[in-house]
Formats: C-alpha cells, sequence, structure tokens
C-alpha cells in the first residue's frame, strides 16, 4: 500500500470527515525572522485534483515549540476553511499586519495570498512568526505535516527562509508529522523571491548562507573604538543615515553576553586605544550567538548601525563571524566624569557605550576638595517601568541618577520656568537604567540574590547609592514623548556581577519613627500634625458600609485587606501625630461602619493604659483617636448617608481629644468643571483607546474638610483644611485646546501634551487653590492647608496658595463651577490669577534649612512632593520642626499589601516582600509638622479651653514677663461663672494656693477640681507675704468642659461672631452722628 | 409687621395736603384732642412675574390681592400724645401665606417737647421710616428701601422747624419683618423743606443678631430729593446705598460666616397733576442686590441664579384719579424687569 493511502485509511478511521487530496498538500515554504510580518508559510497542493479546505484541514503555528495555536479567520472559524487549491498551486498564509506591497509581490508570483485575519476575541490565533516559531497541519486529530520541530524553544530560524527540498527520486516529497531540517533547503537571511512558486528546489539543492570570512590583512579590521569614534555617532555612519554603506570586520574580546535590554554580546579591544574620548566597546545585536562564551574572540563583519541612538553591529547568524576560543578576562572599567564632557552625563556615557564599566564610588574624583562623592543614586525603585507606546521595552528594573535622585522639574522651579526646562534636561541627561538580564520575573533581581531571599533585611530605597556594580553600558528609545513623534533615549546598565548589600548605600535608611524634632521650652507642649495617604484604603467589601459610587479601588481579597489595614495602623500609630489628616480613605461616610472608623478603632486598640501615671507613654489611653463626623446629609446624625463630594474616596480627619477639641467644622464644596466634551472636526465624540470618552469635560476636586480646633489647655484656635485635589494622571478639558484631531473618532488619552511638566489639570487646581483660599480667608486665627495638593512645590495651585514671586501668569481651567454658579466669570472663560494667599511651604523651609530637598512622591524616575503642609503666616513662630518621612515613596511596590504580581502567595495569604510593618504602607510619604503652645496662650475673644479629666481641670497662670516670682510667694486663682443665672453646683470646687518653690518659676498650673463645665472669669495673681504683687494679677475666660468624647458626634457650631454683637454702634447717637460724616460706609469683609 | 402698602400710605397720609381727615372725637382749641382715623383699601398686583420677583410676592399669579385696611386712635392731652393702630393685611410678601393678619402697627406714647420737637416711646416707625421714600411719587411701592421700618422698644426723636427737618431713633433688639433679630437699630434724617425743592437724607445702623439670625450688621444712606420744576409738575429722587452683613452659612440653628453684601436702588419719578382730580406719575428704577450678583463672592450657589442677574431696571405709568375727597383710585403700569405688570388699588380714608 502506498504511503499515502495508509494515511487516507488512518485518518478516515480517526476523523469522520477525511477525503481525497488532502494528502496532496505539503507544506512547501516558510519565511520567519524577529519581524512577524513578513513570516509566512507556503502551502502547495501537488495532487492532480483541486483540493477545498473544509474545517477537518486546519493550520496550525507551533509557538515558542511549546503552544499550538490553530489559526482562525475572523469569525473564528478555520482560517484556510474554503480556500481552493488547483493542481499545483501553491496558497502564502501571512501575518495580519503584512504590508499591501509584500503580498502583491507573492501575488504577482503567483500565490494565493491567504491573510491571516484571526479573531480579536480569542488570543493567539494570528501567524505570527518570529523566528522560534513552528508550523503544521492537521487532518482532524492528525498531523499530516509539520515545519520546525515540535519541542524547539530556540530561535532555530534566524533571518531564515526554509525551502522543501524535492525527494530523492526527484518526486514531490511525502507528508511528514516530523521535521527533518535535512529535507529543507535554509536560506538566509532570509529571501522571498520563490513565495507562490510551487516548484520545489533539488533534493541536493545547497544551503545558501551568507558566510563571513575575517579577514587576514589585519589592517582591514577594525577594533570597536575605531568604530565607535568619539562623537555620538560612529565615524562609519555618514550623516543623515542609519547605517554604513558596506560592512567592515571588526574583532574584539567577548566582555559580556546578554539579552536585555537587546539580545547579543559585547565586543571590547584587545587592548585600550588609551582615548577616553571613544568607548572600547560596541554591541552585537544577535540572537544567533547561544554558542558564543564570554573571553572568547570574535571577528565579525557587519554593517555598522546607529540604531536608537547606539552604535551597534549585527550578526543575524553564526555565519557572521569568526570564533576564537580564548579565555581573556575583561575587567570592568569604572566611569570616570570628565570636564570634556562640559556636564553632560550623557556624553560621559556615551564614551562607556557598549562597554563593561564598573560604577564607582565617586565618578568625579577630579574634585578631591569636593567632599561629597558623586555617585549614582536610585530614583526609581524596582518596580515596573510602565513606559508608554514602549518598543519593547516593557518590564521590571530600577533607574539610578547621577549624583542625586531625579527632582520633578517644578518641585524646585517654576513650572515652565527655564530652570524648570533645564531640570528636565538634567533629569534625562543623568539617568542610567539598571537593567538585569536574564529579564527580572518582577518579584526577583538576578544580580542580587540577598533580596532575593530576605527582601526585608536587603531592600534597596530611592536615593540609595549604586556602588561597583557592573555591566554593560547599552542605549535604547524608551518611549514617545507625549505631543511628540520622538522617543527618549536612555543609557542602561546591564548588571553583569552578583550584588549584595554593600553595593547599596542607603543614604536615607529606613527608620522606624520619623526624624521630627517636638522638643518645646519649659511649660510649653508640642502638637504634631501630620498627613497621610492611606493608599484606597476601602473596607466596605470586608463588612465595611458600602459606598454610593460602586467602586472598590482597595484591597482584593479579605488577606490583602487585614494586610493593609496592618501596614495602615502601624505607620499612624509610628508618626503619633496629634492631629492627622488623611486622603483616599473610603467614602462610605461616618457610621460606625465607615473606613475611618474602622481604622481608628484598630489604631486604638493599642492604647490600653489607663492610670494616670501612664499619661505619657507609648500606649496610654490618652493616645486614643477619634475621628471627626461631618453630618454631611444633615438628618442629625453620623452615618453612612454622609458620603462627601462625588468620588469613592474621600479625605478624612481624625484627633486626639486630649490635645484638642473642635470649635467647628465644615466641608467646602469644591469648584467642578462643566466644560463641552472634546469633539473632533465633525463634531463627533473622540473616545480614547478603551472605548471611553476621551474628555467629557465633567472634572472634580474632593471636597475639603475643614476643622477648627481649640488647643487644649491654651484658647488657640488652629484651623485644618485637609485637601485632595484632582489627579494629574486624567485629563481635563484644557488638555485637548489646541490639539488638532481633524476626524479622528479615537485618540490615545495618553498623548496630551504637558509641555510645563505640571501633568493634567493643572488649572483646574488653581481653581480649586482659588476656591479654597478665599474661603479659608474669612476662618479666624491659624489655618493649615495640608494634603495631596497634587501638585509639585513650585506649580501653579502651589504658587497661588503660597506666593508667586516671579509673578508668572497663572490661568484657572475655564467652566469651573460652585454649583450652579460660575466660578469666574459667567462666559467659563478662565480667570488670570494675580492673588496670592500667603501660606507657607514649611516642610520646604525647614529642609530648606537643614540643607535638604522635601519630597514625598516618586513618580516615573522622579520624586517630589505632592503631600504638602501650608502655614498661615501667624504660625511660624510656633513651628518646632516640620518634615517628609520617606517610610513608603522610597521603597518598592513589591513591599506594599497587593498580591497581584508578588509571586507565590504563601498559606497565610501573603506574599513573601509583606511584612506587618510600616513601610510601603502607602504610596505617599507622610508630612509631619510639630508646632509649641503654651498654656494660657489665647487668641483675642477665645475663652482657654480647660477640658475636665476626672472632674481636674489645670488653669494656667502665665506669670507677666517683668514678675518676677520669689520662693515662698502664693499663687491664688479664683474662678466665677460668667453666666449667673445657670446657678451652678460649686460645692465641690477645690481652687488651691501654690507655694512657689523655685525663682525661676514663670508658669503655674493650678489642678482645680470639681469645676461644673461653664464659662467662667478667672483671676490668678501672686501673693507675697499676703499682699498682691503689683502687676501679677491676670485676668481671662476660660471654658471650662467636657473633653470631645472618643465616639465622633456632630459638632454644632457656636457663633462666630461675625454677626455683630447686638448693639449698633458703639457709643449709640454719637455714632449716629457720626454717620453722618457720609464718607465713611462700611468697608466691607471681604475684599 | 409693616406691610409696604403702609408705607404708601404713611406718606400719603402725611404729605397729601387736605387727606388728613380723621374723625374727631373729642377736642378743644388748645390742641388736645382724640381723633380716629383709618383707611379701607382694595386692590393688588396683577400679572405677577415668576422670572422678576425677587420677595415681594409669596406666589406669581394673575391677581395678588394687596386689600388692607387700618385704624387708629391718635390723641393729645397737654402735652402727651398717644397712637394706637391696627392693620388688617395680607400676608402676601415672599415666604408668606397670602392669607390676612390682624396687627398692632403702633402702639406710642409721646411727649411734645415744644410745636417743632417731640418724642415717642414705644412702637412705631423708626425715624428714617418717615422719610424712606420721600422722593418717589409713585402710590405703589416702587424701590423699596431696606431701613428698618416700625419697631417695638424704640425712643424717637422728630423736629420740623421752618426749612430743616431732623429725626432720629433708637431701637433695643429691632427686629425684620418677618420677626428676626437684628439687633439695636439707630436710624436718623436731617431734610431741608421748601416748596421748590426738598433733600433729605437719611442714615441707619444697626447691630446684628449675632448669629441669631441671618441678619448682621448693616449701614445704609438713603436719599430724597423733591423738586418742583412747574406748578403741575414735580420730580423726584429717592436712593439708598446699603452695606449689609448676612449669614451665608447654617450649622443647626446657628447662623455663620456673615459677609456683607452691597445692595444699591434708585428710583426717578415725576408727578403731573392733570386737574384736581387726575395726577399722571411716572418712574424709573434701578435695584443692583450684591445677592443677586452670580460672579459676586458671596452668591449663594446653592441656588440658580436669578433670571435678571443682579440688577433689575424698570419704569412706570400710572395714575390717580380723586373722585372724592378720601377717596384715592390707583392704577400703575410697568414695563421693564418688574415682578408685576400693573397694579390697581381704590383706597377710601377716614
Amino acid at each position: 500500500m502506498k504511503k499515502s493511502f495508509l494515511s487516507l485509511a488512518i485518518a478516515s478511521t480517526i476523523s469522520m470527515g477525511a477525503f481525497a487530496g488532502v494528502e496532496d498538500l505539503l507544506i512547501t515554504e516558510m519565511t520567519q525572522s524577529s519581524d512577524a510580518n513578513v513570516g509566512t508559510v507556503e502551502i502547495t497542493n501537488t495532487g492532480p485534483d483541486a483540493f477545498t479546505f473544509t474545517d477537518e484541514v486546519a493550520a496550525y503555528q507551533r509557538s515558542g515549540g511549546k503552544y499550538d495555536n490553530q489559526l482562525l479567520n475572523a469569525e473564528a472559524k478555520p482560517l484556510l476553511s474554503g480556500y481552493t487549491l488547483a493542481p499545483s498551486a501553491s496558497i502564502v498564509v501571512v501575518n495580519s499586519r503584512a504590508s499591501e506591497e509584500f503580498r502583491d509581490a507573492i501575488a504577482t508570483q503567483g500565490g494565493t495570498v491567504v491573510i491571516s485575519t484571526y479573531d480579536s476575541s480569542n488570543k493567539y490565533n494570528n501567524l505570527f512568526m518570529t523566528s522560534d516559531d513552528g508550523f503544521f497541519l492537521k487532518n482532524g486529530d492528525t498531523v499530516i505535516d509539520r515545519v520546525g520541530a515540535a519541542n524547539d524553544t530556540s530561535k532555530w530560524a534566524p533571518n531564515t527562509t526554509l525551502r522543501r527540498k524535492k525527494a530523492a527520486d526527484g518526486n514531490n516529497p511525502a507528508q511528514s508529522g516530523t521535521f527533518d531540517a535535512t529535507k529543507w533547503q535554509n536560506i538566509l537571511p532570509m529571501r522571498f523571491d520563490d513565495l507562490g512558486k510551487s516548484e520545489l528546489p533539488a533534493a541536493d539543492a545547497e544551503d545558501i548562507m551568507d558566510i563571513f570570512t575575517c579577514p587576514t590583512d589585519k589592517n582591514e579590521i577594525m577594533s570597536p573604538s575605531e568604530v565607535q569614534g568619539s562623537g555620538f555617532t560612529s565615524p562609519l555612519v555618514a550623516a543623515g543615515e542609519t547605517e554604513s554603506a558596506e560592512k567592515v570586520a571588526v574583532e574584539g574580546i567577548i566582555s559580556a553576553k546578554v539579552s536585555i535590554p537587546n539580545e547579543g554580546f559585547y565586543l571590547r579591544n584587545f587592548a585600550s586605544d588609551n582615548d577616553p574620548e571613544t568607548s572600547d566597546g560596541i554591541f552585537v545585536s544577535s540572537s544567533a550567538a547561544g554558542g558564543l562564551k564570554v573571553g572568547q574572540t570574535v571577528c565579525i563583519g557587519s554593517k555598522v548601525a546607529e540604531f536608537e541612538g547606539q552604535t551597534q553591529l549585527s550578526a543575524d547568524t553564526a555565519f557572521s563571524w569568526n570564533v576564537t576560543d580564548t579565555n581573556i578576562v575583561t575587567e570592568p572599567t569604572d566611569i570616570q566624569v570628565l570636564s570634556s564632557d562640559n556636564g553632560s552625563f550623557d556624553k560621559t556615557l556615551e564614551r562607556y557605550e557598549g562597554m563593561l564599566v564598573n560604577l564607582p564610588e565617586d565618578l568625579d574624583p577630579s574634585t578631591p576638595s569636593d567632599e561629597a562623592k558623586e555617585d549614582m543614586r536610585i530614583t526609581r525603585s524596582f518596580s515596573y517601568n510602565y513606559l508608554l507606546s514602549s518598543k519593547g521595552h516593557n518590564r521590571n528594573n530600577m533607574v539610578a541618577a547621577y549624583k542625586r535622585p531625579n527632582l520633578q522639574p517644578n518641585h524646585l522651579y517654576v513650572a515652565g520656568s527655564p530652570e524648570s526646562k533645564a531640570a528636565y534636561e538634567q533629569n534625562n541627561d543623568y539617568r542610567l537604567v539598571i537593567e538585569s538580564s536574564p529579564r527580572s520575573n518582577g518579584t526577583e533581581l538576578p544580580y542580587y540574590a540577598g533580596f532575593n531571599s530576605d527582601p526585608h533585611t536587603n531592600y534597596i530605597r530611592i536615593d540609595d547609592s549604586l556602588v561597583n556594580a557592573q555591566g554593560v553600558i547599552s542605549q535604547y528609545e524608551t518611549e514617545l514623548i507625549p505631543g511628540t513623534d520622538k522617543f527618549d533615549q536612555d543609557y542602561s546598565l546591564t548588571i553583569t556581577n552578583q550584588l549584595t548589600s554593600d553595593n547599596f548605600i542607603h543614604n536615607l535608611p529606613r527608620t522606624d519613627k520619623p526624624d521630627l524634632k517636638d522638643t518645646v521650652a519649659d511649660d510649653d507642649f508640642a502638637i504634631r500634625i501630620s498627613s497621610q495617604n492611606l493608599f484606597n484604603f476601602f473596607n466596605s467589601p470586608f463588612g465595611g458600609d458600602n459606598n454610593n459610587f460602586g467602586q472598590s479601588r482597595g484591597a482584593d481579597s479579605y488577606d490583602e485587606y487585614i494586610n493593609q489595614r496592618t501596614k495602615l495602623v502601624e505607620i499612624i500609630r509610628a508618626q503619633d501625630a496629634d492631629v492627622m489628616a488623611l486622603m483616599e480613605i473610603e467614602n462610605n461616610g461616618f457610621g460606625d461602619d465607615s473606613a475611618i472608623a474602622e481604622i481608628v478603632n484598630q489604631v486604638n486598640i493599642q492604647y490600653v493604659d489607663e492610670r494616670a501615671q501612664d499619661y505619657n507613654g507609648p500606649n496610654s489611653t490618652e493616645n486614643r483617636y477619634v475621628f471627626v463626623g461631618f453630618d454631611n446629609n444633615g438628618n442629625q446624625m453620623l452615618d453612612n448617608l454622609d458620603a462627601i463630594g462625588s468620588d469613592a474616596i474621600a479625605t478624612g480627619i481624625i484627633y486626639r481629644p486630649s490635645k484638642m477639641s473642635i470649635e467647628r467644622t465644615r466641608v467646602i464644596p469644591m469648584p467642578q468643571q462643566k466644560a463641552p466634551t472634546t469633539v473632533n472636526d465633525l463634531g463627533e465624540v473622540i473616545k480614547d483607546q478603551n472605548q471611553e470618552i476621551l474628555e467629557n469635560g465633567q472634572n472634580y476636586h474632593r471636597d475639603a474638610l475643614v476643622v477648627t480646633f481649640i488647643v487644649n489647655q491654651t484658647g488657640k484656635r488652629l484651623t485644618l483644611a485637609v485637601n485632595h485635589l484632582k489627579s494629574k494622571g486624567s485629563t481635563c478639558w484644557e488638555e485637548w485646546q489646541g490639539v488638532e484631531f481633524g476626524e479622528a473618532t479615537t485618540w490615545n488619552n495618553r498623548t496630551a501634551p504637558d509641555l510645563d511638566y505640571q501633568g493634567s489639570c493643572a488649572e483646574f487646581r488653581v481653581a480649586g487653590a482659588v476656591h479654597l483660599g478665599e474661603e479659608m480667608e474669612d476662618v479666624l486665627g491659624d489655618k493649615i492647608i495640608l494634603g495631596d495638593l497634587n501638585a509639585y512645590g513650585k506649580e501653579d495651585p502651589v504658587l497661588v496658595l503660597t506666593e508667586n514671586p516671579r509673578n508668572k501668569t497663572i490661568v484657572t481651567a475655564s467652566h469651573t463651577f460652585l454649583g450652579p454658579k460660575p466660578q469666574f466669570n459667567e462666559d467659563g472663560s478662565p480667570a488670570i490669577i494675580t492673588k496670592t494667599y500667603g501660606y507657607i511651604d514649611i516642610v520646604g523651609e525647614k529642609f530648606k534649612e537643614k540643607g535638604k530637598t522635601p519630597w514625598s512622591y516618586s513618580f516615573s524616575d522622579e520624586i517630589g512632593s505632592l503631600d504638602h503642609i501650608l502655614i498661615s503666616p501667624s504660625l511660624k513662630d510656633r513651628v518646632i520642626d516640620a518634615t517628609d518621612w520617606h517610610v513608603n515613596a522610597a521603597e518598592t511596590g513589591l513591599y506594599d499589601y497587593q498580591n497581584r504580581f508578588k509571586g507565590n502567595i504563601d498559606g497565610t495569604g501573603t506574599h513573601k516582600f509583606y511584612k506587618g510593618d510600616i513601610y510601603r504602607a502607602s504610596d505617599h510619604d507622610p508630612a509631619l509638622i510639630t508646632l509649641s503652645y503654651k498654656p494660657g496662650d489665647a487668641d483675642a475673644n477665645v475663652p482657654l479651653n480647660l477640658p475636665k479629666l476626672r472632674k481636674l481641670i489645670k488653669v494656667p497662670y502665665q506669670i507677666p514677663t517683668g514678675i518676677s516670682a520669689q520662693v515662698g510667694d502664693v499663687a491664688t486663682v479664683s474662678m466665677s461663672p460668667e453666666d449667673d443665672e445657670q446657678r451652678l453646683d460649686l460645692t465641690q470646687m477645690v481652687l488651691p494656693n501654690v507655694v512657689i518653690s523655685n525663682d525661676t518659676t514663670a508658669m503655674v498650673n493650678f489642678e482645680v477640681f470639681g469645676a461644673p463645665s461653664a464659662i467662667y472669669n478667672v483671676t490668678v495673681s501672686l501673693q507675697r507675704d499676703g499682699q498682691l504683687v503689683e502687676g501679677s494679677q491676670q485676668k481671662f475666660v476660660a471654658k471650662v468642659s467636657n473633653r470631645d468624647t472618643l465616639i465622633a458626634d456632630i459638632v454644632e457650631e457656636e457663633i462666630d461672631h461675625t454677626g455683630g454683637d447686638g448693639s449698633a454702634g458703639s457709643a449709640g447717637f454719637i455714632s449716629l452722628l457720626s454717620l453722618f460724616g457720609l464718607a465713611a460706609m462700611r468697608r466691607r469683609l471681604r475684599k | 409687621m409693616l406691610n409696604k402698602s403702609t408705607i404708601a400710605i404713611a406718606i400719603v397720609t402725611m404729605f397729601s395736603a387736605g387727606s388728613v381727615s380723621a374723625v374727631m372725637l373729642d377736642g378743644d382749641s388748645q390742641g388736645d384732642h382724640v381723633r380716629l382715623y383709618g383707611e379701607v383699601g382694595v386692590g393688588g398686583h396683577f400679572d405677577t412675574h415668576p422670572d422678576y420677583n425677587h420677595d415681594e410676592f409669596y406666589d406669581t399669579k394673575g391677581y395678588v390681592d394687596d386689600s388692607f385696611a387700618t385704624m387708629g386712635v391718635e390723641g393729645q392731652r397737654e402735652q402727651f400724645t398717644y397712637r394706637l393702630e391696627l392693620d388688617y393685611q395680607r400676608r402676601n410678601w415672599l415666604g408668606g401665606d397670602g392669607e390676612f393678619e390682624l396687627a398692632i402697627d403702633k402702639l406710642y406714647v409721646g411727649y411734645r417737647l415744644t410745636d417743632q420737637q417731640w418724642i415717642e416711646l414705644g412702637l412705631t416707625d423708626t425715624a428714617f421710616d418717615d422719610y424712606d421714600h420721600f422722593g418717589d411719587f409713585t402710590f405703589n411701592k416702587s424701590v423699596e428701601t431696606g431701613e428698618a421700618g416700625d419697631q417695638e422698644n424704640t425712643v424717637k426723636y422728630q423736629a420740623e422747624f421752618e426749612n430743616l427737618i431732623f429725626g432720629t431713633s433708637y431701637s433695643y433688639d429691632g427686629e425684620h419683618k418677618s420677626g428676626a433679630l437684628q439687633g439695636d437699630i439707630i436710624n436718623g434724617y436731617v431734610g431741608w423743606m421748601s416748596d421748590l425743592l426738598s433733600v433729605v437724607v437719611g442714615l441707619e445702623t444697626r447691630g446684628g443678631s449675632n448669629g441669631v439670625s441671618k441678619y448682621g450688621e448693616q449701614e445704609q444712606i438713603g436719599l430724597g430729593v423733591r423738586l418742583k420744576l412747574m406748578p403741575e409738575l414735580s420730580i423726584g429722587f429717592n436712593g439708598f446705598l446699603e452695606d449689609e452683613d448676612l449669614s451665608t452659612r447654617k450649622s443647626g440653628d446657628v447662623h455663620l460666616d456673615y459677609q456683607t453684601f452691597r445692595n444699591i436702588g434708585m428710583t426717578v419719578s415725576a408727578k403731573y397733576d392733570l386737574t384736581e382730580r387726575w395726577e399722571l406719575i411716572s418712574s424709573v428704577n434701578h435695584e443692583e442686590y450684591e445677592g443677586w450678583d452670580l460672579i459676586g463672592p458671596n452668591y449663594d450657589y446653592s441656588e440658580l441664579p436669578a433670571e435678571y442677574g443682579k440688577e433689575r431696571r424698570w419704569a412706570s405709568l400710572g395714575f390717580n384719579y380723586r373722585p372724592a375727597r378720601d377717596i384715592v383710585l390707583s392704577l400703575e403700569g410697568r414695563v421693564g424687569e418688574a415682578p408685576e405688570a400693573a397694579y390697581a388699588y381704590a383706597r377710601m380714608y377716614f
């Protein structure tokens, strides 16, 4: 029996649909390279009859030697079904993106082109041949013919054309379910001139290989440094060209072999040319270098190319080079900055492009007088690089920068200023991407075993110095610059040695509490305030109250939730703040099961020591917090219906009633943008790449929470406005003004121009800042605006709230509204803001004094402060210290609570990077400030707030300056209720006399027991020998009350004294007469 | 409390010669007397306009009744005077219900210091109230001056010399007509009266409610001018400028965050006596309240803006007809941003 009959018989038994002619189908040609667009498979009907494909005879790609992927058409049917192949005719299957020119050429050669149209709802059913793929035909369940070994996972066909050879007898060969390379003519580099032609080469046809032979004349051989030259491009590549006209022979020693950023190896000079201006190394791009070893000598024939900024050679196959099996070690060269680099670190790196280098502890030893060592600092911790429009370089890696981490350009320099642009350029210049080879799986660093085994000890933080890391320097294009068609180019170091913790010097080591002074003068006390982003703390899926917005942005599982909560509780406790502003907490109201109640309850669990002797201890009940509730819907209850604003996340405030008491609370509704939807020239709404409306013009801030406290033991007001302005991430109406959409109906939402690096919605944040500034102007006393303003230190919203010394023209967003009220102009046009509100960026100011730079957030490879504490000038003299605490933003996101992308999850539902500690509890660092108060300090017309603790109050007596207390003097206190009508029971009240025991006493605290809650007129004085010491008497008003409870309650505001005092003018008729001086109409409260 | 129409009647009773024709119950040549007086009026506002209604009407509809009756007794014995006046009026202002109510409008005792000077104590007009529409000839209200009106607990001093007039009053714990506390109110006026030209300047200030009501402090100046151009033709100007503090926020029952609102209003009016019985009266009016200003910093943005924007302007033309003594028939039409199209009224005094 002939083979074909046999196979037919088998086929018919196995698959019911077999039929005559299938045995004549033959895979006759294949092309593939790294470019899938030119991958093809030719199938020829060698039989006498026409053959029509049915679903039974299907085409498969064997992807990467691992996966069988059936090719489908757009209707999800087998790709070839319905095609008829005439006798001796060929069809050629091509990738869906094959160019028309390419397809036409095949058709001209006689082939029927079958475009692999593929079904987009299924994965992997396009023909996608990329050097490591095979192909087979299946009849029913039987593989009837195959090209490419079924289990070959290598790049076995680089830039290759395979043609099926005739059988030895001159007949067409038989089908074969297994691949035999000897039955194919191998052509390299690939050719397409036979595609579509059904004739087969003879059985003895020779392979056509482009084989290089190293010239015997050494003068014809160049060294890597000669190819590199001293400029940014090779002298062998003519200006305006991307590669040299001719191939050159280059010889060198393999210094490294890596697969990242591109697969290939690095050649170095036999001996340095001792010219520091030229690199002594060069990269050879090749996927065929599997057999090469580091230390071997290679002579390669290649054109010289300038590819993505890098001078390189390339080789499709091992036929492109000759190898001498040497084993010569390459010592890495220290990178050294030269004065001839003119301050350009790119120029420095260009001199090392293609070389094996070492990062020394001092890259610029030419400055010995300069004590600081210029080294490489980590500027993005290990994380996914999220490149936009990347050319295939999306992966997990790190970024280092020369001398210092990259500061966001607008953090120190006014957005849009030449200095800011220069800082942006410098960041680009100083950047060095730290790569691994092989590519990291996202949880392991191939070059740092210590990190992989014990990441909690061997951590890497932003601002760590990376020293003595060795590797090769490459250059490549990273991502599209938004609003342009240009790509950023970066240099990278692919590390080749194993690192230990000695290679990472922690310039900002982990600390378990913030470095924040709160030492005060005798008798004074400190109030500590902080601001912390809670990284989307949502409790609604885990028993908490639901939010109104149908979103859950936080933990995905109960395990994650507990882990998230644990870390947040730790970081809140570690800050030990007396009042704390929170951002990114679920907006599910203020009921018992709200997210903020949950956090407070969990934090309070630790504070259990009740005895008075423990009051200053770490676990005292005095440390307990309560959250500030807002009865936002006015139903006189704090519950889950009191959600604030229109976002799933909100801000919050928690405080210690032992330290302060609420005077008033309010929510400032922030402006909304109600602008037109962005449309194209035809008026059609434009969608983004996710089929969402690109920009619907409706944008929101989180509403501001404003709480005025009275600091206990004083009459000092302290108002906190907690904010979370609109983020930089998604666009506002402004971003798309001036963009030419033409008739496009879809547009990438990441391509909005951002010329001043403020990100999206800067104008809208200005509108928010203006409104906030205006509303806060009416607030009496000391004020702090804090929170995540989503603006770096010198961006427009911060300039508005602080100062605008350079008179930058600051423009608001258009179409902003407060309810139905246009915020600025009735026609929606923007306003130019010339007024600033004079707040002080206190963290920035304190860090300036310390010679440091604040930052609280890391985005891409730049750091800066989004989290601010802006104080009113009235507070400045009270400030003890202010700081950022780099406990989160400096750390890699691997340490956070989330389990996604963290590798194996253990039995406790946790990944190996998780620890219930403070580090990476959030993605933002907290900002903190300490203020100093003296008991008895008071604002005008504000009574001292003296809360009772177990019926005891302390009445402060600031002995007037100029009065020197003497030992033996007696301080006395008397208190009488201001309102006689209350008829208070004062029988229990104990008003002590205090005998002065120290000549330096400047303050006496009377422990008064049993005073009922009321307003009192208090008189304190010193008696000496039974006589009043002249000038020592002080009179003030004090409010004795119970402390704010630890159960959040609605605070009904008391009168704010802006509504007059009831009497018309100070002196009745005289005042009226004065009115007849017509000139003086009273000035208005608000300008 | 004081209805706007009573202002009109006050003016009419005080300045229309011969209209003070009360029923003398008792009297002697020394000036001691007891008189009964009063008014019955029927009429109202036609075709009120929702777009232009600021706070004029409790409802906007085809006809809003403004019928009104008042009856009072006033007397003098030796230097002492007294007055009791009852009003029966419609609560037809915004926030009212359109129903009738009976209210004591005046209740005071007075003392005549001289023939030209006197004081009053009790519930009475504040001083400025007597002249707040001095330059406005219209029978219906035109631009409303937001002075205190009638107040309880008031001490008032007034003087009328040959040309000079002067008055001032102090009211303890003054109230808005709604009953809301406004604090102590002091106001006054000084004027020069002559046949050709009369000018009155009024001033007012109040102490504010200190969080009890929405009313904070206030200061106001008013000006009224009448000029007789010809024997039959007079023109008048009436205007005010007011800085009034109002609460912009409330927590529970407490009013907070008082902000100053500047309000301006002015009327230019003219009166032409056709015959003894017929008068033609016209006016042009302008009103500007900061609270209406959508772009103003203190706009209450929980509400949509008014149709008329931050100012209202309108004009009126009407006539008064006096078929007999103590009877006035009035008809007035309005154009522009006026809250009503017409006003018609018949009044009889006794």
